[in-house]
């Protein structure tokens, strides 16, 4: 009787196996490589979160699987480049734990956490094709949400920057003022007046950018490949690239991991990332 | 013994009348519905019956009438999508259309529904779709509703994926 | 006594069931919508396979590429990268079709695998939903003279999803309007 209520419970899950015949043996092979894939950024936070089964089915929260640990743990590796990337693997492993410790997990949240992208860029500054990177968040807007430019690093622009820290640094001398500020003809007359700036000053390439741009003097040519950094996880930053390869380890992966051991190193990182140092 | 193996029976039966009462009310069914609206239907014969009677078999009639036409624009829409050529598939549209009340009666698809108000694809003419039949082979929606004018042809008609 | 045990139990399953339907988040409506826009999909990927095959007639492709045309938001266009070249190249949507219908082979057969990949739909600032669908392609085209060439491209196709409304016989209709718009195309190693 057991049985035959189980069977009925079987009939009753509608599972899709609708196939193409014309595929080939190849074709075949490869489409388990392809499902095998990450293949968006949506698809990297769902199977993080243990929000998906194996076929990219969503569970919902009313689902028994929805967020599961064991789900999870069995997920992670998955979303590890394990051929180019150098982590250590007891540091995986912790991380895994971490994330999936039982009473307090960790999940990543798209809307809410502190995740950007680095977009690796060719443009036309003033018919010189240029790189650059822009860095890029969600913000949200409106009904909803939209992703914002929220600083740049240029080569062009760093270059014309270089302030001058040292002890035998130029400076315009204390009495400067009684003469009307006459020591500003000679100090102007070279480049890099920003050795004259506060010694807080650092350049907003940001703005720069956008000048430029508005001149017309920069124009957007394309883009060469696109990065996204993590500080989502308590303790660890990580980031993920696009791994276009054959095989079942390709797509979206978490291509280096790093633990924080405080704010501190966070900042550190962060700045690493903007070019800032 | 007998009372253990009675005992799992009632256990089991419970569970599948559950999830199939369950599942029955929220899946899909594809089923024709009958047509509520008795004067679109097409006239009926007069017939030598009693009021009552009378009455209760014109609505049968035009009912079986009614659900036989539109087996009939399930068939065609099946016809125009495996049409072997571009020809075939145009003459069966041309059939079809002889059904409707013009070429561009509107064709709503339901494409969910839960409670009263079902949710639509965009709503699109009978010509429009039957093309679309005959270029994407895509056949998923089956009739749910025809609404006739007095001449008994379709003037506007409701699928459900 | 056991058969109030029994009562409640399939009661407590039965309640589940329906809850799943009526939940707030309705995952039944949402598959319903990705049903729809993952169809739209498909049938840019028939007309896509009609407008490459050599057999098409060039009336009957401009037709087709018409109907696929009406698929798209307006200024939609399709970045295009192969593993050769890391510059993207970037199309309008009927350019595109334009191209793929004038490729110098004699034979070209398209095929889809059976992946699809449905990402969520996002609120953008205007109140329209927007969406990803992931699909891949097989290109193999032929020459008489021997030339060949093979491909797999994964596409990644905008969807568009809002609430819209028109008048049909005097009522009111609501309705779920899907567009597609921008396309990633990108050459695999697979």
């Amino acid at each position: 009787m057991r049985i035959i209520l189980l069977f009925f419970i079987a009939a009753f899950t509608v599972h899709a196996s609708v196939g193409q015949s014309e595929l080939s043996n190849e074709m075949k092979e490869t489409e388990e490589q392809l499902r095998a894939s990450t293949k968006q950024i949506n698809q990297f936070f769902r199977r993080f979160n243990g929000e998906e089964d194996e076929d990219g089915k969503r569970h919902f929260e009313t689902d028994k699987k929805y967020r599961n640990p064991s789900l999870r743990k069995k997920y992670m590796p998955v979303l590890f480049d394990t051929q180019t990337s150098q982590i250590d693997p007891n540091l995986v492993k912790n991380f895994v734990r971490q994330i999936t410790k039982k009473g307090s997990p960790s999940f990543l949240n798209f809307h809410e956490d502190d995740w950007f992208a680095a977009v690796n860029t060719t443009f036309k500054f003033k018919d010189k094709e240029i790189s650059g990177l822009l860095y890029m968040r969600l913000q949200k807007q409106g009904q909803g949400y939209e992703w914002i430019i929220d600083d740049v690093a240029f080569d062009q622009f760093k270059k014309l920057f270089d302030k001058d820290t040292s002890e035998t640094k130029k400076f315009m001398h204390p009495m400067s003022h009684e003469l009307d500020f006459m020591t500003l003809r000679k100090a102007l007359l070279e480049n890099h007046a920003e050795q004259f700036t506060g010694r807080n000053y650092t350049p907003d390439f940001l703005t720069i950018f956008l000048y430029e741009m508005n001149l017309g003097n920069l124009k957007f040519a394309t883009v060469k490949r696109v990065a996204f950094h993590f500080f989502s996880i308590d303790g660890y930053y990580f980031s993920i690239s696009n791994f276009n390869r054959p095989g079942y380890n390709s797509g979206w992966l978490i291509s280096s991991l790093v633990p924080l051991a405080n704010d501190a190193q966070k900042h550190q990182m962060k700045n690493y990332i903007y070019d800032k140092n | 013994m007998t009372k253990h193996i009675h005992k799992i029976s009632l256990l089991g039966m419970a569970i599948l009348v559950a999830i199939v009462v369950g599942f029955s009310s929220c899946k899909s069914q594809k089923k024709l519905t009958e047509v509520s609206d008795s004067q679109d239907v097409a006239q009926a014969e007069d017939e030598p019956k009693e009021d009552s009677e009378e009455k209760s078999t014109v609505i049968k009639e035009t009912n079986t009438r009614t659900i036989a036409k539109e087996e009939r624009l399930n068939n065609y829409f099946g016809a125009i999508a495996t049409a072997s050529s571009l020809n075939s598939a145009n003459a069966s549209i041309q059939e079809a259309l002889t059904m409707f009340s013009t070429s561009e009666a509107p064709v709503l698809i339901v494409i969910y529904k839960a409670g009263s108000q079902p949710d639509y694809d965009e709503p699109t003419t009978i010509s429009k779709y039957l093309n679309y039949l005959k270029d994407t082979k895509n056949n998923n929606a089956l009739v749910e509703e025809a609404v006739y004018d007095t001449n008994g042809k379709i003037k506007e008609l409701v699928l459900k994926k | 006594m056991q058969l109030t045990k029994y009562s409640i139990l399939s009661l407590t399953l039965l309640l589940t069931v329906s809850a799943f339907a009526q939940s707030n988040v309705d995952p039944r409506r949402k598959q319903a919508i990705d049903s729809l826009a993952l169809e739209k999909v498909k049938d840019l990927s028939k007309y896509i396979s009609i407008i490459g095959k050599k057999e098409t007639q060039f009336s009957e492709a401009q037709r087709v590429m018409d109907r696929a045309e009406e698929l798209f938001a307006e200024d939609s266009e399709v970045g295009v990268s192969s593993l050769s070249r890391e510059e993207i190249s970037y199309f309008k949507v009927r350019e595109y079709f334009e191209r793929l219908m004038a490729l110098n082979y004699d034979k070209v057969t398209i095929k889809w695998y059976d992946i699809h990949y449905v990402s969520d739909l996002e609120m953008q600032p205007d109140g329209t939903y927007v969406g990803v669908i992931t699909i891949y392609q097989r290109f193999e085209g032929s020459s008489d003279n021997g030339l060949s060439y093979k491909d797999t491209t994964k596409k990644d196709i905008t969807i568009y999803v809002k609430r819209k409304e028109t008048q049909i016989a005097g009522r009111i209709i609501e309705f779920w309007d899907v567009l597609l718009g921008d396309i990633q195309v990108a050459e695999t190693s697979a």
